[in-house]
């Protein structure tokens, strides 16, 4: 390894990666990110809070139940 | 992310029961051990120790391979899954493993467990699914 050889390495690799060009994006990218997390955050219906909501009551209710739905996890 | 799906669906579907089981175990050790609750726990942990994550899986196979394709949602492939599950573990703790859940309590944990299986499936196993690219 001496300097002749990093030269002709440089300009080997050169040869082989080309410049890249248009690097740059076009439009700004930043709302449509913000965009996607916000379409992926969990939206819960009413149907579902009104189903929590029983399933709370009916575990107050038959607190003795909460073992047996475990052995079911 | 779009090789092996089914091991994927299988790896998603064990996630919830494989992470409750060891507090459960923990639970009914310390009941069993140093509070002398008379629980046969060697026959009463069979199923959810080797049952459940299993089934869970491979229901979760079942959803992406018949149910997805056919529209059907996640947390009413969940809500079935406990039709299933709830009859044959009442039938395996009686018939085959030699204790009995008292019929009232079965009878009390239908609702609860069919809520509960929904809300787990659709918002847990669906997030599970996500996360590993199913959904």
């Amino acid at each position: 390894m001496n300097a002749a050889h990093d030269e002709k390495l440089r300009a080997l690799l050169k040869a082989a990666f080309p410049p890249v060009r248009d690097a740059d994006v076009p439009r700004d990218v930043w709302p449509a990110v913000l965009r996607r997390l916000a379409a992926d955050r969990a939206r819960v219906p009413w149907f579902d809070w009104a189903l929590a909501a029983i399933l709370a009551a009916l575990i107050v209710m038959f607190p003795e139940v909460i073992p047996v739905l475990l052995y079911h996890l | 992310m779009s090789h092996h799906p089914h091991l994927r669906a299988y790896m998603a579907g064990c996630v919830f029961p494989t992470f409750v089981l060891p507090f459960f175990i923990v639970g009914f050790v310390f009941g069993r051990l140093i509070y002398h609750v008379p629980i046969p726990i060697e026959r009463f942990a069979v199923f959810p120790l080797a049952l459940v994550p299993i089934l869970w899986g491979a229901w979760n196979v079942v959803y992406l391979l018949f149910a997805a394709p056919r529209g059907l949602p996640l947390g009413i492939h969940g809500a079935i899954f406990f039709l299933a599950l709830a009859p044959l573990a009442y039938y395996l703790s009686g018939a085959a493993l030699g204790f009995s859940l008292p019929f009232d309590l079965f009878l009390k944990l239908f609702p609860v467990g069919l809520i509960g299986y929904y809300l787990l499936w659709k918002y847990l196993v669906g997030y599970f699914n996500r996360v590993l690219g199913l959904a």
